[in-house]
Parts: C-alpha cells; sequence; structure tokens
C-alpha cells in the first residue's frame, strides 16, 4: 500500500512539474489540436511503466513522446497518405519574431526533419547533448556530428537564397 | 534560453513557437488527465482494451474498409493487401485468443532477421531494437448487432449522442446484412503501427518485429503482415542506423479496386455511413480511455 502510495506520489510529482515540457514538444509537432493526446498518451506510458523511468526522467520523456508522435503521424500518414500529418505539421505556430525570424522560418522549412528535430531538442527543448541524445536513442557523440551538421546546414540556408538552396537538405541528406 | 549556445543555435531559440509553460501540469485539464492515468491503475484489463479500442478508431474509414472487405482473404492474401506497403510502418492483426507473458526486455538484439521467425536477445549481437509496446486486445470481436444496439442505447441514455444520431445509426444498423458486421469485426482486428516516417532500414531488416518470450530469449518475427499477433506480445522498433536511407515517398492504398473485387459491389451508402458513425459515435462517447479528449473523426477518402 506504501508502494502504490509512493508511486503515486513519484509520478505526479513528475507529471506536475514536466508536463509543461512534454505539451510544449507535442504542440510544437501536432498542433495545439492534438498536444493534449500526445501529453497524456505519453504520461500514460511513464505511469504504466514507472519502474522503468530513469531519476532524471526529462529525456526518457522526450523519447516516449516522440514515439507517440510518430505513430500520431503515421496514423494519419495512412489516413490520407501523410497529407493530414503534414497539413498538422503546417499547423503547428512558427517561430515568434520580426522580420529576422521569417528568413530563420524559411530556412527552417528547408532543413530535413532530422536535422529540425536535431536543433530543436537543443535550442528549444534546452537538452544537453547528453539527454539529447537519449531521447533521441543515440550516443552522445552521434548527436553531436548530427547537431554540427544540422546546424552548418541550417547556416548555408541562411546565407543563401532560398531559390537555389530549395533542395541542399535533401541532397546533404542523401550523400 | 540556454546562453552558451552558438549564434546560430541562439537564433533558433529565440524563435521557439511555443515556450514551455511550466504551471500547465496544474491546470484543471492537465489535473483531470492525470486522475484518468492514475485511475487505470484500478482496472488495468479494461482501461488497456479501451485504450486499444480508442486507437483502431482513428485508422482512417479507407483503411478500415480496406482491411473490413480483405477479411475474406486473410488466409491466402494473394493481393498482399494485409502488408503495409510503405517500409516503416505494419499492419498486424491481433488473435484475442491468445495470450503470451510479456516480453519485459527493453533493449534486444537480432543476429538474424529474415525469414519467418528468429530468435532475439538481450545478449546478443546484430541488428538492435527497442520496446515499444505490447499486443493488446482490441475488442473488435465484440462488434455485434446486439452489443452495438446496447451501445447506441447507452450512448443516447448518457446524452452523449443525440436522438436523431442513435435513430440513424439504429436504422443502419438493421439494414447491414450479417456478413458485413463480420467483416467489420475482423476489421478491428488489425492495427497500423508506424515507425519515424523519414528513414527506412535497410532490406531484410523490418522496421518492427513481434517478439514473444522463448526459453532464455525472444521468438520474434515482423510484424508487418502478422495476421495473428498474440496478446502480450512485445512490439519492438529498430534502433536507426546509418545504413538508414531516406524513405520513398508514401504509398497510397489502392483498396477501391480490391473492393470492388471481392465484394463484387462498393460498400453501400448504408454500409459507408454506418462505419463513418460508427467511427464518429464510439469516438465521440468512449469514457475512461486514456486521454480524455475525442478524436478527431477522419477524413473520408477523397474517391468517394
Amino acid at each position: 500500500m506504501n508502494a502504490e502510495r509512493d508511486a503515486v506520489a513519484r509520478f505526479s510529482e513528475m507529471y506536475g512539474a514536466l508536463y509543461g515540457r512534454i505539451h510544449a514538444y507535442a504542440q510544437r509537432r501536432v498542433g495545439a489540436e492534438a498536444a493534449d493526446e500526445v501529453a497524456a498518451e505519453t504520461f500514460l506510458v511513464a505511469w504504466r511503466r514507472l519502474d522503468a523511468v530513469p531519476s532524471d526522467p526529462l529525456p526518457w520523456l522526450y523519447g516516449v513522446a516522440r514515439n507517440v508522435v510518430l505513430r500520431h503521424h503515421a496514423g494519419h500518414a495512412r489516413q490520407a497518405a501523410a497529407r493530414d500529418a503534414l497539413e498538422l505539421e503546417r499547423a503547428a505556430p512558427e517561430p515568434a519574431g520580426g522580420g529576422d525570424d521569417a528568413a530563420l522560418w524559411e530556412a527552417w522549412q528547408q532543413l530535413s526533419q532530422t536535422d529540425r528535430e536535431v536543433l530543436s531538442l537543443v535550442a528549444w527543448e534546452e537538452l544537453p547533448v547528453a539527454d539529447a541524445a537519449s531521447a533521441l536513442g543515440c550516443s552522445a557523440p552521434v548527436f553531436s556530428v548530427r547537431l554540427h551538421r544540422a546546424r552548418k546546414r541550417l547556416e548555408r540556408l541562411l546565407k543563401q537564397p532560398a531559390a537555389a538552396t530549395s533542395r541542399i537538405s535533401e541532397l546533404s541528406e542523401a550523400s | 534560453m540556454t546562453p552558451q549556445l552558438p549564434p546560430t543555435l541562439e537564433r533558433v531559440a529565440r524563435s521557439n513557437p511555443v515556450r514551455p509553460d511550466d504551471g500547465r501540469g496544474l491546470t484543471p485539464d492537465a489535473q483531470a488527465a492525470l486522475t484518468r492515468i492514475l485511475a487505470t491503475d484500478a482496472q488495468p484489463r479494461k482501461r488497456l482494451a479501451a485504450r486499444r479500442s480508442r486507437r483502431v478508431l482513428m485508422v482512417s474509414i479507407a483503411a478500415l474498409l480496406l482491411v473490413a472487405v480483405g477479411g475474406g482473404l486473410a488466409a491466402t492474401d494473394p493481393f498482399g493487401i494485409f502488408r503495409n506497403p510503405n517500409p516503416g510502418s505494419a499492419l498486424y492483426g491481433v488473435d484475442s485468443s491468445r495470450h503470451v507473458t510479456p516480453p519485459a526486455a527493453y533493449w534486444i538484439s537480432c543476429p538474424r532477421t529474415t525469414g519467418t521467425g528468429f530468435r532475439c536477445g538481450t545478449n546478443m549481437s546484430g541488428v538492435r531494437y527497442q520496446l515499444l509496446d505490447h499486443v493488446e486486445s482490441n475488442g473488435g470481436n465484440q462488434l455485434t448487432r446486439a452489443s452495438l444496439k446496447a451501445a447506441i442505447r447507452q450512448a443516447h441514455a448518457r446524452g452523449t449522442i443525440s436522438a436523431a444520431m442513435a435513430n440513424r445509426f439504429n436504422r443502419d444498423l438493421a439494414a447491414v446484412s450479417d456478413s458485413f458486421l463480420g467483416a467489420l469485426r475482423t476489421m478491428f482486428r488489425y492495427e497500423t503501427l508506424g515507425t519515424d516516417p523519414s528513414r527506412i532500414p535497410p532490406p531484410g531488416v523490418p522496421a518492427v518485429i513481434v517478439c514473444v518470450p522463448a526459453g532464455h530469449g525472444l521468438s520474434c518475427k515482423d510484424l508487418n503482415g502478422d495476421a495473428n499477433a498474440a496478446i502480450g506480445s512485445g512490439i519492438y522498433t529498430a534502433v536507426p542506423q546509418r545504413n538508414w536511407r531516406p524513405a520513398p515517398p508514401q504509398r497510397p492504398d489502392n483498396s477501391w479496386a480490391l473492393e470492388v473485387a471481392i465484394l463484387g459491389h462498393p460498400p453501400t451508402a448504408t454500409e459507408y455511413r454506418l462505419i463513418a458513425d460508427l467511427v464518429m459515435g464510439s469516438g465521440s462517447t468512449s469514457s475512461g480511455t486514456n486521454s480524455g479528449h475525442v478524436q478527431r473523426v477522419p477524413a473520408p477518402p477523397q474517391s468517394r
């Protein structure tokens, strides 16, 4: 009985402290409408696997949330050959800011999904490299390389006119 | 804001479109979701079934019809309709009559990943997989005429569907044949699961496998196309590697021609509406599910 109370207390504390972070992550990826659901699904997994949740749960939760988002997109992809998922992604809020950020947003849109995910884990989720790597299920060195390449590609896109660089990301991915 | 970021990343950080609200977990909606999550421990079997049923309802009408009419071909599958055509995704059926002990290993490796079955384990080398979920009962076999009538009655009594909606539901239910309801049950056995849609593993490496305990290890197979996954089986996804490649464009389901070929006619307007109402009605009336939010109703296929 005490163990159950402890589990509830531990989970409730984690939920209260980190729900906002996971919800924001979900909202960026699936839009406001589905973010509640993705966040709830993520914490449901955490509740069901509470024994597996590490003492620093945030990277682990991001990893779970990422899987939930992928499944969400895959469900939509099956529904309408990814059309819905793409629409949801477009419906996500644009980066805030003025004209300078409009250029950033244009470059951002040309990055691959992988590059965007790597960059956002560090810049938006504010995760240290080791934690971001843990969220993606890769090693810290691999993540560092990915982050470096993604940053370079973004910098290249920011320096070059959009028309000339529209496929840089795809070409880089393929090479 | 992380102060040590290089200028480009700092610029990205400044553009964060959704900044976390640390107090969000304390809002009434979030606390209500917390209550629902904590309540799952009290009635795990019932809750899990509801959650999976809910997930099934997320499948598009097009996908439902594909599987519904394809059910008659499940034994032979001459057109390969019980495999998802898109690498990285899996279409599988749940066999509610078979239960296995759920494997608990989170990371496993498989020396070989081809053939109808292969062994994997925690102390092996090879392709690495990560536990994603367990196969759960989806309640498809409860879709009988009597259970649907009862569900309509209860939903109306609770006030979650209108009288007009209940009447139309009952009218359509009375108009469809038993064989069509049989197809519905087959349809609800099937589920789709997808992994990272941008990159896929090389040929011969399934993106998603299903495993059951076997001796000191696990007996696994490709989840895509497994028409009889036992309840409790572990669902594992491949861990991305350097040799993964960009995914080809998603292939649409060519379900329409198959429907006509198998049924001899497209689903009638009544049958089609019943499925749409079932998805919409159940999606808006199910209670006790994991999130407590109404599912977005899938758009009907554009070909109709």
